[in-house]
């Protein structure tokens, strides 16, 4: 296998409602294709700033009603949400969103993992989006490698 | 042409994105809970449309854009049209580029809390033109009495309403997994051909001709067959009341509905009727500009004015 595209990226609270776009390029097609992504800390384990984050959400989205919530406790846990998208030359190839912060995805001509398709891995600019949806804590920490390869690799 | 209520959930999520479901799990449960049909909506992608080939029921293909501003579900469109560059401003030119690819559209759950607890899950695109939107989902997760989320939805549905748009209700439980479903029996009705098909569901949301309902079938017609959603001629109206309990009665559900009185809902949220259950008729003198719906309302096991069902609109 091949690697394509490694790098590591540090998301903060101003990355919140972005997508970070990360081109690679295939020299020539090949078999399949694997994406290993990941992010830490999943949790925002501080209650304190948990409550706070629960309370603004209430006030900016309940409005008037806020005060007929159940308690903020009941939001528990607040976690981070990043969420990876692939296009490949052609366009768009699918999104995996969901909400474990490890990730393996094989992508290839006949089988996909769950939310991409399946077809051919040609050669040419691709490119993979992050989506932060949410940055909780402090600081997030994010990796991302891709490859390229024949099947029995 | 022969049409018919049929029972749907408009909302399903599988391991394509983040649900439970396989899309064979997910037929074979709507199966169980006597729907007739689903809406294929995973977050962000497409991948699981192949798999609905062999469904054992009609499935109207789409996808939930799950973005930051909020959740809105496209169903029907041919073409990929990019959700990850829509932005509060730009949403009306996305919605008529997805009805341009043959799709239609519809808000999820506008008023879900939204980040950090449900991503995006807030409705905050600020659409300019609301003719772009069929549909509305105002009651969401088969919760059928009026939570916060839930009545605010409705409100807003109302409000549209008023300023002249034609706009189905939903409801979306935001089907993820087969646990902890409160109201299971809870599903969108909608009117199409004596055999439900995807094209049936699409054209009904189209069309203005929807019911949500905590279980039972709660609908009219009128005139010369024309039902939910089509035009009403100022005047008198005869309306005829349908309550079927069919699909219910086979299943067991864990709770106990109870109607006892029908509400005539009608611009700006008046009340212009309100008659005892049982009524098989009800009579609307129609105004030029209005619109009208029929509420049913009732007991959902010991607790008192429960909204049990609710009718799109006709419009006079």
């Amino acid at each position: 296998m091949k690697t394509l595209l490694k790098t590591q990226v540090l998301l903060g609270k101003k990355d919140e409602k972005t997508n970070m776009i990360f081109p690679f390029s295939l020299e020539k097609p090949a078999e399949k294709l694997t994406v290993d992504f990941s992010y830490s800390p999943k949790i925002l384990q501080d209650p304190k700033a948990a409550k706070e984050k629960i309370e603004d959400c209430l006030r900016r989205d309940a409005g008037d009603y806020a005060a007929e919530y159940p308690s903020w406790e009941t939001y528990l846990e607040l976690k981070n949400l990043v969420t990876v998208s692939l296009d490949d030359p052609e366009g768009y190839r699918g999104c995996a969103h969901r909400h474990s912060p490890r990730q393996h995805h094989e992508i290839g001509e006949s089988s996909a993992s769950p939310g991409f398709l399946p077809g051919k891995i040609e050669a040419g600019p691709w490119r993979l989006v992050l989506h932060v949806h949410a940055v909780v804590t402090q600081e997030c920490f994010c990796e991302i490698e891709i490859q390229a390869g024949d099947s029995d690799e | 042409m022969n049409e018919k209520w049929h029972a749907c959930e408009l909302h399903c999520h599988t391991c394509h994105s983040d649900g439970d479901f396989t899309v064979k799990t997910l037929t074979q449960t709507a199966l169980r809970r006597r729907l007739d049909g689903i809406c294929l909506t995973d977050h962000n992608t497409v991948s699981g449309w192949a798999e609905t080939k062999n469904s054992p029921l009609p499935v109207l293909c789409g996808i939930e854009w799950t973005t930051y501003f909020g959740h809105m579900l496209v169903l029907g469109a041919q073409e990929y049209v990019d959700w990850r560059d829509a932005s509060p401003d730009n949403i009306d030119e996305k919605i008529r580029a997805l009805k341009a690819a043959g799709g239609i559209v519809g808000i999820a759950h506008p008023f879900q809390l939204g980040t950090p607890i449900c991503t995006g899950g807030h409705w905050d695109f600020h659409v300019r033109d609301w003719s772009l939107v069929s549909y509305l989902e105002v009651w969401s997760e088969g919760c059928p009495y009026m939570n916060i989320p839930n009545g605010r939805a409705m409100a807003l549905w109302h409000s549209l309403l008023d300023k002249g748009f034609h706009m189905a209700p939903t409801m979306g439980r935001d089907w993820h997994s087969d646990k902890n479903n409160i109201f299971p029996g809870a599903c969108t009705y909608v009117c199409a051909g004596e055999v439900l098909t995807a094209d049936g569901i699409y054209q009904a949301l189209r069309r203005g001709r929807t019911v949500v309902s905590a279980g039972p079938l709660f609908t009219f017609t009128f005139g010369d067959g024309k039902t939910v959603g089509d035009s009403l001629p100022p005047g008198e109206n005869r309306l005829k009341i349908i309550y079927d309990t069919a699909r219910t009665d086979r299943m067991s559900l864990d709770y106990q509905i109870e109607p006892q009185w029908i509400r005539i809902i009608t611009s700006g949220s008046e009340t212009a009727a309100e008659l005892p259950f049982g009524a098989g008729e009800a009579v609307i003198t129609a105004e030029k500009g209005k619109w009208y719906s029929l509420e049913l309302w009732g007991k959902i096991d010991e607790k008192s004015d429960c909204l049990i069902a609710v009718t799109g609109a006709v419009y006079c």
